[in-house]
Order: C-alpha cells, then structure tokens, then sequence
C-alpha cells in the first residue's frame, strides 16, 4: 500500500494534466488547474526549504571550521538583509534596500563574471583550434567565417562572407539543433511514459 | 561486517574500502583466517577449510544482522541469566556500529579476547596469541610480549586514537631502523634548491607572457571603440536579417492598444546583449502605443524589466497599471506557465504588490488568448522551449523571440517550423532593430566593439596556427 498509493497518485495526475492537452473539457481544465497550483505550491515549499538548507549548511561550516568558511558569513548576512528587508518594505522587491542591493551588488558582479568569458574564449580559442587534421581545419574554417560574419566587420573583408554564416547558422547548424530538440522531445516522451506506466518512481525515492 | 581499521565503520563483506573514510580494507577471506581467536588453540585455525572458520568474534557477531540474539549469547558465554539484559543484535545495529568497550562490555568477554578486539578494531589484524606471564598484566593473552611490526608499505594506517579513548600500548619496531634513521636524516636535511631549466623557465615567461598579450588586446578591443564612441563598422553594416526584419514588421502590424507580453527571461550574466535588444523592443511598442505586460521565468528578470519599462514609460506617457504592467516572477517555471496560461491576471504586481485584477490593464486580459503576441527574451536555453511548448502553439498565440548569440541555432528551428514569427539574434540583431525602427542606441554604439574583438580572435587563432605549424616544421627538421 506503501508503494501502490503514491503511484496511483502519480499517475492519475499526470493523466489528467496530460489529457487537458488533448481534450477539452471544463471540470477537467478545473482539476488540471488545481492540480498545477498544487505543484506550484509544493515548488513554494520547496523553495523555503531551499532556503532552511543553504543556512543550515554555511552555519555548520562556520561552526566545523570548514574549508572556505569565511565566505559563509557574508552569504548568511547577504541572505537574511535581503530577505527581512524584503519581508519588512511595503513594496517587497521594489524596496529601497533590495533594489540597491540588486543593482548595484547582484546585477554587476553577474554581469562582470559573465564578461570575464570574453578573455577565456579568446585564450582558448587561440590554444585550442589548431590545424591538426581534416576535421579540425573544417571547424577552423566554420568559426573564424561565423566569428567574421556575425559582426559588421565581415562585409568589409569579404562581402560574401555574411550569407555564407547564413547559411551555416541556416542550414548544418539548424539541423543538429533540431536532431538535438527531437532527441529532448522523444526523452521526455519516454521519461513521462516510465513515469505514467509505474516504471520510474522518483517520487519515491 | 567488515571493520574499518581507520575509523571502526562496519562496512559490507567483501567491501575493498571503507564507506566512511575511504580506507582500504583487507580481504574478508584474509581477515576471517586472522580473525581466529587467540583464545582459541592453534589447532583450530589450521582446520581443514570447511572447518577453519574462525567463530566470529563478539563485535562481528553482534554486527551480523541476521543473528539470533540468543545465538549472540550463547556463543559470547553470557550466563542465560544475564542474556535479557543484553541488548539484541538488531537493536545494537540500528544504534549504528558498537564500540568495541561497549561490546566487550555487554557481551562479558573475557579480559584477555576484549583487549584482542579492542586491537583487531584499531589495528585491523589480531595480535599473534601470548601470554605475559610477569607484570600488572600477566595472565592477559594477546597483549605483552608482543612482536614488532615493521611498516610493510602494505598501505596499512595506524590512526590517532580518538578523543577520550585510551591510548594503546605501543611498539618500536626493530626491523627497518636503518632505514628510519636514513629518512629522518633526508627529512632534516635542508631542502636542495629547485632550479628550473632555463628552457622550461622560458617557456613558462612565454606563456604567462602570451595570456596577458591576449587579455589586454580583447580588452582594448572592447574598450577603446566604447570610449572613443566609433562607428567604423556599424553605421554601414549588414543589412537587417530575416528574422529582425519578421519581428520588426510583425509589430508594426498590430492594431495599436493591443496587449503584448514581453517575458524578460534573462539575467545580469546576459544582460549585456539582451537588455539592449529589450530596450529597442520596448521603445518600438510604446511607439505604437501597444500595452505591455511583463513576466519573467529567472528571479532577476522582473527588477531589469521594471527599471527598464519605467524608464520607457516616462519618456512615451506610459501609465503603470493601465498601459503597462509587471506580473514578476514565475516560479517552477514550465507548471507556473501551464496556471499562468488560464490566469494571466491572477496573482499581486511586482512593483506595488497589488491585486492585479484592480489594475485597468487587467480587464482586458482574462485568458492567455487575449494577448496577441508573446515576445520571448530568452538568455537561457529552456525558456523558450518552454513558451512555444506550453503556451504559444498549444493556444495558437503568435510568438517572436530575442535570443543570446549562442541560443541562435536553438532558436531556429522554431523560427523555420513557423512557431516563432520574427527572430533576433545577439547585439547585431539589436543594432538592426534599432536601424529598422530609426531609434540609434547602446546596440549601435556597441558594434565596432564586438567587430573588433572578433578580428583579435580570429587574429590569435592565425597566430596560434602559424605557431603551430613553425614547431611541427622544426620538429621535422
């Protein structure tokens, strides 16, 4: 019973959120919505929960002396500012403190840790493509004509060289994204079929 | 059960190493040959095999589950009287794996197989059997004289003993001192200093030489047309895509005061190309006084949307709340799109927190069909899958997208099936729509930095060839 229930539970409500796909009908719709508000609650939980775990944790490494514990200080005390001024100001995350937090802490130090990419790509791609056979000349080739033509630049070189990344982006690049996109599609089929079939029990685990 | 001779976690028969502390652990069969009691005669551990076994001792068998209490008793030589007080196996193990004191302890062993346990738990082999005939421990088994061990390289630890637990008695080893002594001495001894070869120092000033090169030649790639403002390359560029072009015209198509739906979902590490692609999306809406309601699947893109919509608003006589309105953050993102899909208005606003059914904008907005275009602003790679899969083409609402550079050939395939009906790409796709909507901005502005940074890659990987291919050369020669 320990088993049978919460799969019979699980499988009725995918059923039915599948079946609202397909057929329409409005006490269905209405059970498909309560149910999707449920798992969206659920994820609200979850997401408290989230937040009891990452304190528990960096205050248990403060406490052993961990490895990199100085840091968890900071994150403990940028967590709860943020939270109990967000609790506390009328306007949530419109408050004062959180938006200043926001854009002048969160929003650079993303933004600047994203950008540092530029110099690692330009490293990498200067150690990394390398003529050393057939198929690595054709991916030279394909990045240095699509690195040239995305940008203005291109046409100044050679004014072909905009509808040949066209291509590329149009035609080899296009496919293997929609091979990937089907092979996602057909894996999600088959995961939500083990599931629906009792096959797979992650709620269970 | 096999003990773990570093940390005394019982670990499964057979296992190589500890679950606990990764120690490796003699073989069982090995263990169950030393295991033989020194209480026992010598006789029975040279038994023939089927009857060589050692009778487990009382930790063992107090950590085989499958045991019968009584069983435990009996063969630990509990008195029947005593044998109720004695906790069951079962019980012993749930409380995770005894101390040996503990066991000894319970069970009433004797003194001379408890200090054998109380060994073979620490040092992982027992003790060869002896009797101290002399002394405070004479009459005790297994514990003096004792042999050295000399250290066998056999990747046998000897452990700290733990806190509060008696040290035990221990033993210098005869065997080895020379080698010992030999390498205190090399311990001592100051250490030599390191010269490096001067081909390899070279070589690593050339690297480290190289990487800064590279770091400070993108940077001035990036920073030096920002600075001096250029348009070298961005005034005459490429002419606008077909995908910028569908998206521009699609809006320009729409009956002015329709409702649109800008989902900002992307993040400061994005930003940088997709804000200036939102920015000119935006302003083009406002231009043809469209209404906007935002949403956004990353926890960061409410803020930037709302900066951004503000921003807009004041310059084209937008009204929060009537001409335009944020709807924050969507959590749990493809379920959240499925409630969102027949509620739209449903829920509080981002920026004041209110009913969003009091605001004007809402009456208009009952069902997710009453929205006549969804522009996704996607910077990651689900998020667009997500609206085409569980509101664009389920509820036939037409979709445009703006994606990150790197999305592109993601995004493409719904661009071709017809899924998505305009499709812009990174910031030359922005610096085309502002072209396409005669507005100049950051996107614009930012072109010659892009461009220049392309040819310093390119430039290095010309680089990087060229050095490549002087080495094989010399290689060869």
């Amino acid at each position: 019973m320990k088993r049978i229930l919460p799969m019979a539970i699980a499988i009725a409500a995918g059923l039915i959120v599948l079946a609202d796909f397909f057929i329409y009908n409005p006490q269905l719709r209405a059970l498909q919505q309560t149910l999707v508000d449920w798992a969206l609650i659920l994820a609200a939980f979850a997401l408290i929960l989230g937040l009891f775990n990452v304190l528990t944790v960096h205050f248990k490494r403060i406490k052993d002396r961990q490895q990199r514990w100085r840091y968890s200080p900071f994150l403990i005390v940028a967590l709860l500012v943020v939270l109990v001024f967000g609790l506390l100001d009328i306007r949530g995350p419109e408050g004062n403190v959180v938006r200043g937090i926001f854009w002048n802490l969160i929003f650079p130090v993303q933004a600047t840790i994203a950008s540092l990419l530029a110099f690692y790509v330009a490293s990498a791609a200067y150690r990394a493509f390398r003529a050393r056979s057939l198929e690595s000349v054709v991916v030279l080739a394909v990045g240095v004509i699509v690195l040239l033509g995305q940008v203005p630049v291109g046409v100044y070189l050679w004014d072909r060289l905009p509808m040949i990344k066209a291509w590329i982006l149009e035609v080899p690049a296009t496919a293997g994204a929609r091979g990937i996109i089907l092979g996602v599609a057909l894996g999600t089929v088959a995961t939500g079929l083990r599931v629906l079939l009792g096959i797979d029990r992650p709620y269970s685990e | 059960m096999i003990y773990c001779p570093n940390c005394g976690t019982a670990n499964r028969d057979g296992s190589k190493f500890c679950n606990e502390c990764g120690t490796g652990l003699a073989p069982q069969d090995l263990s169950e040959a030393s295991a033989v009691s020194s209480a026992e005669p010598l006789s029975r551990a040279v038994k023939p095999p089927e009857e060589a076994k050692a009778p487990p001792t009382p930790v063992e068998q107090v950590a085989e589950v499958p045991s019968q209490p009584e069983e435990v008793i009996e063969e630990a030589g509990v008195p029947p009287a005593e044998a109720k007080a004695v906790p069951t196996p079962v019980e012993q193990v749930a409380e995770g794996p005894p101390q040996p004191e503990e066991v000894i302890e319970e069970a009433g062993v004797p003194p001379a197989e408890a200090t054998e346990t109380i060994l073979r738990r620490d040092f992982g082999e027992p003790l060869r059997a002896a009797q101290d005939t002399a002394g405070p421990l004479a009459g005790i088994r297994s514990i003096l004289p004792i042999e050295p061990i000399p250290s066998t390289g056999s990747g046998q630890r000897f452990h700290r003993p733990r806190a509060g637990k008696a040290l035990v008695p221990s033993v210098v080893p005869t065997v080895g001192v020379k080698e010992a002594e030999l390498f205190e001495e090399a311990i001592a001894a100051a250490p030599l200093p390191v010269v490096e070869p001067a081909e390899k120092r070279r070589e690593r000033i050339l690297t480290k030489a190289l990487h800064w090169f590279i770091y400070i030649l993108i940077a001035l790639a990036v920073i030096v047309p920002l600075i001096l403002g250029t348009h070298w390359f961005g005034s005459s560029g490429n002419p606008a895509s077909v995908g910028t072009t569908e998206f521009y015209e699609f809006i320009e198509a729409l009956p002015s005061d329709s409702v649109v739906l800008v989902a900002y979902d992307y993040d400061p590490a994005t930003a940088a190309e997709m804000t200036l692609q939102a920015e000119a999306i935006v302003h083009h809406l406002m231009e043809r006084d469209l209404r906007i309601v935002a949403v956004s699947l990353f926890p960061a893109g409410p803020g930037i949307a709302q900066e951004m919509l503000d921003e807009a608003a004041s310059e084209h006589g937008y009204q929060y709340g009537e001409d335009y309105i944020n709807l924050g953050y969507l959590p749990d993102q493809p379920a959240s799109l499925r409630a969102f899909v027949s509620r739209p208005a449903s829920g509080r606003d981002y920026r004041q927190g209110r009913a969003v059914a009091g605001f004007s904008i809402a009456q208009d907005v009952h069902h997710i069909q009453d929205i006549v275009l969804i522009i996704e602003l996607a910077g990651g790679q689900d998020t667009l899958r997500w609206w085409v899969e569980q509101v664009g083409s389920p509820y036939s609402v037409q979709m445009v997208a703006g994606v990150t550079a790197s999305l592109e050939p993601n995004a493409r395939p719904y661009h071709h099936s017809g899924q998505l009906s305009g499709l812009i790409s990174g910031l030359p796709g922005a610096a085309e729509y502002e072209r396409l909507s005669d507005r100049p901005g950051g996107a614009m502005d930012s072109l010659d930095s892009q461009s220049l940074a392309h040819l310093a890659i390119v430039g290095l990987i010309v680089l990087g060839n060229l050095g490549y291919m002087i080495t094989r050369w010399r290689k060869r020669l």
